[in-house]
């Protein structure tokens, strides 16, 4: 019973250290507030961070760690192990005006004063997102084992001492 | 090196529910069927939301395996003796009925547990995926719950079928209509929570994942399993003492 | 080694044992008889632990025999049917009672003649292997007293004949027996005490010789050259190829002989016949 149980445990052990999971997954997440995401060491994650393409000019920053980058999407980035925070950083805006100016006409013998109403567009930067950004996460592969040599180290010693102990019963 | 009587007595116990190959076939299933728990925490973006659903028992197949592994043996190995009268050969052993009954216990519910435990707990270590304790200490106390009251039906109905079919109902009511009864009253607002969260508390648990918020009412339903449990045991060990066959 | 005073025991508001007494001295072989449903399987699993008694005093080796391991370490059991899990081979059921007991089983293997059999699964067993070890199992222990419940039922004439002959050598070991059976024409070459129950009453207890004695007066079964010649003679009816007649053996021979008629076997009254006056049948 321990021979077979130690050589099929081996062999298990071995098995998932190299293997991982490999079919694609993807997820959209639509940020407006600070969006948290802890990446294992396990897992090989690239996020695409996209704008929902309106006149609205959006900038992004990534917080990992010590590093801190502003962005504007699209942008691919590929996550590492850690936490990672996106959060939108400002937002820009084409904001249109209304004014009321007066107009002076002078002609010939008289000054005349009118009113007229013009408009003009004014660009905003605010902090408070109106439009929210959205973060792409495509998992490429993950690792069953975080510590794989263990795994692979422990399965070959299963490995090898059912087979010792199968010769060992044998002669 | 002579073993005691106690050690041989329970060696031939346990050797009968465990036969080659059970424990080489079952043991690394249950290991491997952990990748399920990296591929619900990878689905469920890296969130403890996927590493609880992955611990949901039915979802989740290496607590599906001991869960049945220990209902096999309740029902169709200790059962079957008493129903077919087989147990006189070990109720004529030099021991006292309360060490058979442990004995017994132990190989057919806790020993399926303890290879449940260890797997799980190796196969976290060495995946690194931050799973909570508390998603263990909750299976603990359901599957002690459930095989508790597996148990003591055996021993009251002298039929393996009917045993079996009681158990099923009774187990899938509780689980999966407690589940059911969870979300009303969490939808509702209703007051009950701390009674029927011991039916079913994943719900609940996906719900404080979700929500962020903290239901208190989960400790209250997991008092209440674990009194359930021992009140089963204690019933299920007299059954056996006066066991007349 | 069993004292069984005024045992009663209840199934359900009915009861089966009335106030059983008697007693299994040391080193007999005791017979246990009595009509189906008198309760003798109950008397014995209350003697082997398995039943518990509802009221009177029940002591084997000294001892209450409900969940008491020191009764069980030194008495064996044996039912009509091997009881333990049947997918287990011979050897394997041999040997984990072996290991319990810290004994070695060789020797009884070899000397039940077990051993082209080690193999085999318990179930695939004929009802005369299936006894034999059973026997041997039982032995592993080296008890004091064994109690046999049936234990001839399912077995053919040599093998019954074989196992009553290894009781008999056993006894003569020192073992003491407790047997319960329906075949009373072999029991009685084999035993020396006898229990007669019916309908859950103790009708007698004592001494074979004692037992046929009651059977008062003596019935006797012949088989003759000229059967109805005898008939004429001595009376009595034919049955098969008996003569059964009633009185004294020495009567019935010298009329017969005066007549010349040859006696060819002659069997006097036999616990069959106790049995059935002790059972009312």
């Amino acid at each position: 019973m321990i021979r077979g149980l130690l050589l099929s445990l081996g062999i298990m052990l071995i098995s998932l250290s190299l293997l991982s999971i490999t079919s694609p997954i993807y997820n959209t997440v639509g940020v407006s507030k600070p969006y948290c995401i802890s990446i294992p060491s396990t897992a090989k994650v690239i996020a695409t961070v996209y704008d929902n393409f309106t006149n609205v000019t959006i900038y992004v920053r990534i917080i990992h760690g010590n590093y801190s980058e502003i962005v504007r999407p699209p942008y691919v980035i590929t996550l590492t192990n850690g936490k990672w925070i996106f959060e939108i950083y400002n937002e820009t805006y084409p904001e249109t005006f209304f004014k009321t100016v007066n107009e002076t006409i002078i002609r010939k013998n008289e000054i005349i004063i009118t009113q007229k109403t013009i408009n003009f567009t004014r660009i905003v930067t605010t902090t408070n997102a109106t439009y929210p950004v959205y973060v792409k996460l495509y998992v490429k592969c993950m690792r069953i084992f975080k510590f794989q040599e263990i795994g692979e180290i422990l399965g070959a010693i299963m490995v090898i001492s059912s087979v010792f102990l199968y010769l060992r019963k044998r002669f | 090196m002579m073993h005691s009587r106690n050690y041989q007595i329970f060696s031939v116990i346990f050797k009968e529910r465990f036969r080659e190959p059970t424990l080489e076939f079952i043991i690394p299933l249950m290991f491997t069927s952990d990748v399920f728990i990296n591929a619900f925490y990878e689905r469920g973006n890296f969130t403890i939301y996927g590493v609880i659903l992955a611990f949901i028992p039915l979802i989740s197949v290496s607590e599906t395996i001991a869960f049945a592994l220990a209902l096999r043996n309740i029902i169709f190995v200790t059962g079957d003796h008493i129903y077919r009268g087989s147990i006189i050969s070990f109720l004529t052993l030099p021991i006292k009925r309360i060490n058979l009954f442990f004995m017994i216990y132990f190989s057919d519910v806790i020993a399926p547990y303890i290879m449940w435990l260890t797997t799980t707990e190796a196969f976290i270590m060495l995946s690194g995926i931050p799973v909570p304790q508390y998603l263990i200490l909750i299976y603990t106390i359901g599957y002690f719950f459930t095989e508790n009251i597996i148990l003591s039906i055996a021993l009251t109905f002298k039929s393996a079928g009917i045993a079996t079919l009681l158990s099923s109902f009774i187990i899938g009511v509780i689980f999966i209509f407690g589940g059911m009864l969870n979300y009303y009253e969490l939808i509702q607002g209703s007051h009950m929570l701390g009674i029927t969260s011991s039916l079913n508390p994943y719900v609940l648990l996906l719900y404080e994942t979700v929500n962020r918020k903290s239901l208190p009412c989960i400790y209250e339903g997991l008092v209440m399993e674990v009194m359930i449990a021992l009140l089963t045991f204690v019933f299920s060990i007299n059954r056996f003492r006066r066991l007349e066959i | 080694m069993i004292f069984i005073e005024n045992l009663t025991k209840n199934f359900g508001g009915k009861e089966v044992l009335k106030g059983v007494s008697f007693e299994v001295k040391k080193g007999s072989i005791t017979g246990f008889i009595g009509p189906n449903g008198a309760g003798k399987t109950t008397t014995i699993k209350i003697i082997s632990g398995l039943i518990r008694k509802t009221g009177g005093i029940v002591k084997v080796l000294g001892e209450d025999p409900w969940d008491n391991p020191k009764v069980h370490e030194k008495m064996s059991i044996i039912f009509t049917n091997l009881v333990y899990p049947q997918e287990n081979t011979v050897e394997e059921y041999l040997k984990d009672i072996g290991r319990i007991y810290g004994s070695d089983i060789t020797e009884l293997v070899d000397e039940f003649k077990l051993r082209p059999h080690l193999k085999k699964k318990l179930s695939q067993l004929s009802s005369g292997l299936a006894q034999r070890v059973q026997l041997a199992a039982s032995l592993i222990k080296n008890p004091e007293l064994i109690i046999a419940d049936e234990p001839t039922a399912n077995l053919d004439p040599p093998a019954r004949m074989e196992f009553y002959e290894e009781v008999k050598k056993l006894n003569k070991q020192g073992v003491t027996f407790f047997i319960s059976s329906h075949i009373l024409s072999e029991l009685e070459k084999v035993i020396t005490d006898v229990v007669f129950i019916n309908e859950g009453k103790v009708t007698f207890q004592g001494k074979v010789e004692k037992a046929l004695e009651k059977a008062e007066e003596e019935e006797i079964l012949l088989v003759v050259n000229d059967p109805e010649k005898a008939i004429k003679i001595i009376g009595g009816k034919i049955e098969g190829s008996y003569i059964k007649v009633k009185g004294r053996v020495r009567d019935i021979v010298d009329k017969l002989d005066d007549a010349g008629i040859e006696i060819i076997s002659l069997r006097r009254s036999s616990l069959d016949d106790a049995f059935k006056k002790l059972s009312n049948i």
